[in-house]
């Protein structure tokens, strides 16, 4: 099974990272250059999107850890949204959801996202 | 290899050589050419030939016709003018004579002049009368016609053209008085002076000798002669002689089809023809006639049609030979081309059969020409440069390959090495029976168990690195390691998964991670401790089946630091087994890429009959190996199988 990755730009400096396919030890280095290539310390705001995403392996899961550190590095904000029911079961094993943004829907991120941006706004 | 080789072999195929192939193109392409070019000059220039001889045929008949006509009409004309003086009445006897001896001396074309009166019509005489002077032995000779042996008015000359009372040439004859020379005779009729009434002849001879000159120069080409016939078609001058005065009809020709152009009215006309019937050729003649209108002799000109075509061919036959001479000049030329053109292909031809046989160190001479084959030839010789350079890299870079290889089968081996019972171990005890099992998709792999009994505990981990490879077994012997280290400080599970997370996340910059499972059993009571870093729940079997127990814990191993593991403890029956694996089993595929699932696996385990942690390990990867048929192993499998007795 192979993946497709499709990078469009978000709001504020953000990019969306939608994932199709499987995203396994064979694909994962295909994500790693993306996400080396398309995210940099201007980047507010990296979204992966696993709306069709059918599976993700270990393999997989090192390459999100690794882009969250990177974004958390540059103080960032790193959110996972539309986890199916699979994929979430992946990372709840490993119990690797506490301290991540993790939306099940776009409602629920925007919703989310908004909340930050008028808390920033609150602050200055 | 050696069927490969006879069938490339040049004695097995019908070989023709490009040289061969092109001269012989060449030679027949020019051969056709010529052939034509030939044949069409042949036609064109009989046609040509055969319309010059009927010009030059028509024209000298004309031209004959013309000069005979110039000395008749100067035979004739004397005549005519005899006649006309002598009904004057000052002409007398004597008068007569003397004027015939002056006509016969000056004129050199006549050889003979008579004049025969027809007696008592004129007043000068009353008697027959008929001087006749000639030329013999160059004199002029005397003849009195009219005495007793001669008797000229009983002769046709005479007779004939009192009766006609015209002007007329005679048919040819042979003078038997005159010294045996063929001659004619012009004869016109001595009228009174009313112009009507018949009062004698006077006439002119004249020798046929003289045709045979002018004939001589109606001759055209090798064949072609003239003669000429009288108005009564006897020959009277001829190429041969013996034919004089024979019939026309005497030569063997076709007279029916001659007689249409010989009696032909419109006689003053030159007529051209073919007649398949002819004397001189067996290929028939071209008959030119010309017919005189003054004396109704015919030139006819016959040339033989052979004659005109053996010109012909004799011309093609030189023009053929020049062609094959000029077509082996080229074939030799073409020959030489090619040979020269084609062998530096022959060559290549050669290299290439040797770079086929995999021989690469055999040069192509350089090439010396600067043309296409040059270019090939040079090109060929860098092509198989670069071949050898190619094959010399894949050598090398084969062996690195194969160096590598075996450098990876040495770390399977230390790999292996790291874990009791270097990949699958079984103990089988009074207390409890233990089966574990580790094989790696590739020849390393990122799982690992490890276990150690110590006195009456069993203290044990399984883990799963993420992704596989050598970087996953890179960072397994780094968690293989740190296990054994907590064995020595003897720490409790949770701390054990604590104190490994710590080291484990410090610069872990790759984001490697390990799940694991850690465990203490007390063998006389089967109290279980256990901490969980992410991994999967164990099974729980025992005789009535088989349920997943929950082992809750915290983030796999390395991805965060300060991770506090809890120790959860719970009690293993006796007769149960604690049955543990790596995501390699739940996460198998199949040829439709469809998952394994733990559902599966624990369906598999509940209802199997196994009891023995070494038999339910065999059904489990039996299972896994039948499900996944055709596949590649997706990912490491680890088994670890605690029976409590």
């Amino acid at each position: 099974m192979s993946l497709t990755i499709a990078v469009t730009a978000e709001a504020n400096n953000g990019k969306r990272v939608s994932i199709t396919g499987s995203l396994d030890s064979n694909t994962a280095p295909e994500l790693q250059q993306t996400i080396d290539q398309e995210i940099n310390d201007t980047v507010n705001t990296v979204i992966i999107d696993f709306k069709d995403l059918d599976f993700l392996s270990s393999a997989g899961l090192r390459v999100i850890f690794k882009a969250k550190k990177l974004v958390d590095g540059n103080s960032g904000k790193f959110i996972l949204v539309n986890l199916q029911p699979q994929i979430k079961k992946v990372f709840e094993i490993i119990k690797a959801l506490d301290g991540m943004n993790v939306f099940k829907d776009q409602d629920e991120m925007d919703e989310y996202l908004t909340a930050m941006q008028n808390k920033v706004i609150e602050g200055e | 290899m050696n069927k490969i080789a006879t069938n490339h072999s040049p004695e097995n195929r019908r070989f023709q050589s490009l040289s061969s192939r092109l001269s012989l193109w060449i030679i027949a392409f020019v051969s056709l050419i010529t052939i034509t070019v030939l044949a069409y000059n042949h036609h064109m220039s009989r046609d040509l030939l055969e319309k010059y001889v009927e010009q030059l045929a028509i024209k000298t008949t004309t031209s004959t016709v013309q000069d005979i006509e110039t000395v008749l009409h100067a035979v004739s004309s004397n005549a005519d003018s005899l006649a006309a003086i002598i009904p004057s009445p000052d002409i007398t006897e004597e008068h007569i004579r003397q004027i015939l001896e002056a006509f016969v001396k000056t004129n050199s074309e006549i050889f003979g002049m008579a004049v025969a009166l027809e007696p008592g019509v004129l007043n000068k005489t009353t008697g027959d009368f008929s001087p006749y002077f000639y030329k013999k032995d160059k004199t002029i000779a005397y003849k009195d016609l009219s005495d007793e042996t001669y008797q000229y008015k009983n002769w046709p000359w005479y007779k004939d053209t009192k009766t006609g009372n015209r002007s007329t040439w005679s048919e040819p004859y042979v003078d038997t008085g005159g010294g045996d020379v063929h001659m004619v005779t012009y004869s016109t009729p001595v009228h009174l002076e009313d112009g009507k009434t018949f009062a004698g002849v006077a006439t002119a001879d004249i020798q046929l000798s003289w045709l045979d000159e002018v004939i001589k120069n109606s001759k055209i080409g090798k064949s072609g002669y003239g003669f000429i016939v009288s108005k009564n078609d006897t020959i009277i001058a001829h190429p041969d002689r013996s034919l004089h005065l024979k019939p026309l009809s005497s030569l063997a020709i076709d007279s029916e089809n001659w007689k249409k152009y010989l009696n032909s009215k419109t006689s003053s006309e030159a007529r051209y023809f073919y007649t398949p019937s002819c004397r001189i050729s067996e290929d028939g003649c071209w008959v030119a006639i010309k017919t005189s209108a003054h004396s109704g002799w015919k030139i006819i000109i016959v040339i033989a049609r052979d004659s005109l075509t053996s010109e012909i061919s004799h011309l093609t036959i030189i023009a053929a030979v020049i062609a094959i001479t000029g077509l082996l000049l080229t074939l030799l030329i073409t020959t030489l081309i090619t040979h020269r053109l084609t062998t530096p292909l022959k060559n290549l031809a050669l290299s290439t059969r040797d770079i086929g046989s995999g021989n690469l160190d055999r040069p192509l001479p350089k090439a010396v020409r600067n043309d296409e084959i040059g270019a090939l030839s040079n090109d060929f010789n860098a092509m198989r440069e670069s071949l050898k350079k190619h094959i010399s890299e894949l050598q090398e870079t084969t062996a690195k390959q194969q160096k590598l290889e075996s450098e990876i089968q040495i770390a399977r081996d230390i790999q292996m090495s790291m874990i009791p019972g270097a990949g699958t171990a079984d103990i089988v005890d009074e207390r409890f029976q233990l089966h574990a099992l580790m094989k790696p998709a590739k020849t390393v792999g990122g799982d690992l168990y490890y276990y150690q009994v110590w006195e009456d505990s069993l203290r044990f981990i399984i883990g799963d690195v993420s992704d596989k490879g050598v970087p996953a077994a890179l960072f397994m012997a780094k968690t293989v390691t740190l296990f054994t280290r907590a064995l020595k400080e003897n720490l409790s599970p949770g701390d054990t998964l604590t104190m490994m997370n710590e080291i484990l996340s410090q610069n872990n910059d790759a984001c490697m991670f390990v799940t694991a499972l850690c465990g203490n059993i007390d063998l006389l009571t089967g109290n279980i401790t256990m901490a969980n870093a992410g991994h999967m729940n164990p099974l729980i079997k025992a005789a009535d089946g088989c349920k997943e127990h929950e082992v809750d814990g915290a983030t796999a191993l390395g991805l965060m630091e300060g991770i506090q593991y809890q120790d959860i403890c719970f009690t293993l029956d006796h007769k149960t087994s604690l049955i543990m694996y790596t995501d390699g089993i739940s996460e198998a595929h199949d040829c439709e890429n469809r998952q394994y699932t733990d559902e599966r696996l624990l369906q598999l385990v509940s209802t199997g009959d196994a009891e023995d942690p070494g038999a339910i390990g065999d059904n489990i990867i039996r299972s896994v190996e039948k499900f996944s048929e055709g596949t590649e192993q997706f990912d490491d499998i680890t088994l670890f199988i605690i029976r409590y007795e």
